[in-house]
């Protein structure tokens, strides 16, 4: 079997193939130096380039393994690839029908893709250069010399071999893809080359499988995931907050890394929630203007822990109540005077269910004017509050409450508020 | 004597002292140069570990070595010591060649190119991974130690592409010889 003179150019001048040779598949492809069982560096590439799955080689020819002997050493670069390609495109061929291009010289330059997509490469001027000189030594009579490439690099050679002006008559075949080349010299195996193109039933066949592997992959991890969270929405949603805890220290402490993880993200979005409900929470205190001439009118939205200091005047006040979320919510509030002895004076405690965008205000009160620290606190709450209520209740009664009793309520996924003003004689 | 006060003055026992000292160096470097090589030589620690580390470029020094036979211990201590993998000598096969050799470490697998013009491929299979790159193959075949340079390791695999005439053909075929990597 006689494969057409090919050649692939080079910086150094062109390398010629001298022959292609296939191996038992446990061997990887080598490139060797014709005649002296030297492997090239590149052996690794043109094996990559070859074998399955990286390779392009064994998906047009179904064999894994070749030793091409060259007459030259290629060192570096993606270049050699076009010519190989079509070394084995012409070996497969001759393998099948004869095949020959008599007094023909192929010459290539050009990288190729795993999907047979022929790419530009550069120094095309050095190489022609190069081959010119070496095509000047050739004793053989060549009467064509055919020139592969993508049109960009034929387009740079056809610059410096003006048409129809050189002997031997040039043929410049422009590709884009390998199946160009199959097409052009009439290839069987071009029809190998169209085939992945066409995407036959098999491999419909493995997207369906795909597929339904992967819807089966998401009904499991929804699956997991409402197992998983389900009963934990059902202690929130009940307000049964102390069970929800235990739950989630459960799984932290004893659970698998999902458990773990997703006792993590669930206290997320409670303290999430936690945190939208504060912001959404309005509350606002008025002093009214009264017949008695130090009480002037005063506004405040609490925002922040501490309270006007107007608050301490013996003086007319009101609470205002707002929701500002899009979600009905229940905000317990109370204002508390704490003295330094005895127990605290509840002024005011009180509860409001508000639907989204509703402002709810108070009855009125007075103050009685005292050194007394004044506290409000408010809780604000979507689920049931029947363990909140317990909770705020022992807050109301604690001047200091404890930082565990505050945290608690935050990672219950309630809105918190406190905010007070120490006595008038600070 | 007497001389002129700007010419160079020497005693007898000087200029003799310097004849002794020139002939004593003409005489070793013509010893030297008659060296065939089966005479005793000089060589350090820092020698062998180069000829160990870089074979390719100490193949006169290996040779060398090998030509002592104190050296030539030394040296076998010295590669067995760096070996990363090694595979001991063979139980006898019953046919005369082999065409794989197992161990505990690694494999070897001797294929003849299909094109039949004498090129082997060794390929080399290692069993387990290592931190550092193997950089060689070698064995110890009739007393004499023998090196390859690897090809790039790939999935524990190695490759090297061999001539009928090289050595490791006969090391490979000889179930007494040894083989080591580094």
């Amino acid at each position: 079997m006689t494969l057409p003179s090919l050649w692939i150019a080079t910086t150094r001048g062109p390398v010629e193939i001298v022959s292609i040779t296939e191996e038992d598949p446990e061997i990887r492809s080598v490139l060797c130096l014709s005649d002296s069982f030297q492997e090239l560096p590149i052996s690794p590439l043109y094996d990559a380039f070859v074998r399955r799955p990286t390779g392009l080689i064994e998906q047009i020819t179904g064999h894994s393994s070749y030793r091409v002997d060259l007459s030259g050493p290629i060192t570096q670069g993606q270049s050699w690839q076009l010519g190989l390609a079509v070394t084995h495109l012409f070996h497969a061929e001759a393998q099948l029908n004869s095949f020959s291009l008599p007094n023909a010289l192929v010459w290539t330059t050009g990288k190729v893709t795993p999907r047979g997509i022929v790419q530009p490469v550069g120094k095309i001027v050095e190489k022609w250069k190069m081959t010119i000189a070496e095509l000047a030594n050739k004793t053989t009579k060549l009467d064509q010399i055919i020139v592969i490439a993508h049109a960009t690099n034929i387009a740079e050679v056809q610059k410096l071999e003006p048409m129809g002006s050189s002997q031997p008559k040039i043929i410049y075949l422009p590709a884009s893809s390998l199946n160009d080349i199959a097409t052009y010299f009439e290839l069987s195996v071009g029809n190998t080359l169209r085939a992945p193109a066409k995407r036959s039933p098999r491999v419909f066949k493995g997207y369906i499988v795909a597929g339904l592997l992967g819807l089966i992959g998401i009904a499991t991890a929804m699956k997991l995931a409402s197992d998983f969270v389900m009963p934990l929405s059902r202690l929130d949603t009940e307000g049964r907050y102390r069970e929800l805890f235990m739950e989630l220290r459960l799984m932290r402490q004893e659970g698998n890394w999902l458990d773990v993880n997703g006792a993590f993200f669930f206290q997320k979005n409670l303290e999430n929630r936690a945190d939208r409900l504060r912001k959404n929470m309005h509350v606002e205190i008025r002093s009214l203007q009264g017949k008695n001439t130090t009480c002037a009118s005063h506004k405040a939205t609490i925002t922040t822990s501490t309270l006007p200091e107007w608050v301490h005047a013996a003086c007319q006040l009101q609470l205002t109540l707002g929701n500002r979320s899009d979600r009905p919510i229940g905000i317990w509030i109370a204002l508390v005077s704490h003295g330094t002895t005895g127990s605290p004076t509840v002024i005011l405690r009180n509860h409001a269910a508000l639907p989204p965008g509703q402002t709810v205000t108070l009855p009125k009160f007075i103050m009685e004017k005292s050194n007394t620290i004044k506290t409000v606190i408010a809780i604000a709450s979507i689920m049931p509050d029947s363990e909140l209520l317990s909770w705020f209740n022992t807050l109301i009664n604690d001047v200091h409450p404890a930082d565990h009793m505050i945290s608690r309520i935050e990672k219950s996924g309630s809105g918190f508020l406190f905010a007070q003003a120490t006595g008038t004689q600070k | 004597m007497t001389t002129s006060s700007d010419e160079i003055t020497t005693d007898l026992d000087e200029a003799t002292a310097k004849f002794v000292a020139l002939e004593n160096y003409r005489r070793l470097a013509t010893s030297l140069s008659k060296n065939d090589g089966t005479k005793a030589i000089t060589l350090t620690f820092q020698d062998l570990w180069s000829a160990a580390i870089h074979p390719e470029q100490n193949i006169d020094l290996i040779a060398a070595i090998q030509r002592d036979r104190q050296h030539a211990r030394r040296f076998d201590a010295l590669l067995r010591s760096m070996a990363v993998f090694s595979q001991p000598a063979q139980a006898a096969a019953a046919s005369d060649n082999m065409d794989k050799r197992t161990g505990e470490q690694f494999d070897l697998e001797l294929k003849p190119s299909s094109r039949q013009d004498g090129a082997y491929f060794l390929i080399i299979r290692m069993h387990n991974l290592v931190k550092t790159i193997p950089q060689h193959l070698y064995y110890c075949h009739n007393n004499s130690y023998h090196f390859l340079s690897l090809s790039p390791v790939h999935n524990g695999v190695s490759q090297v592409m061999v001539g009928e005439s090289n050595s490791i053909i006969d090391a490979f075929n000889d179930p007494a010889a040894e083989f080591f990597i580094k």
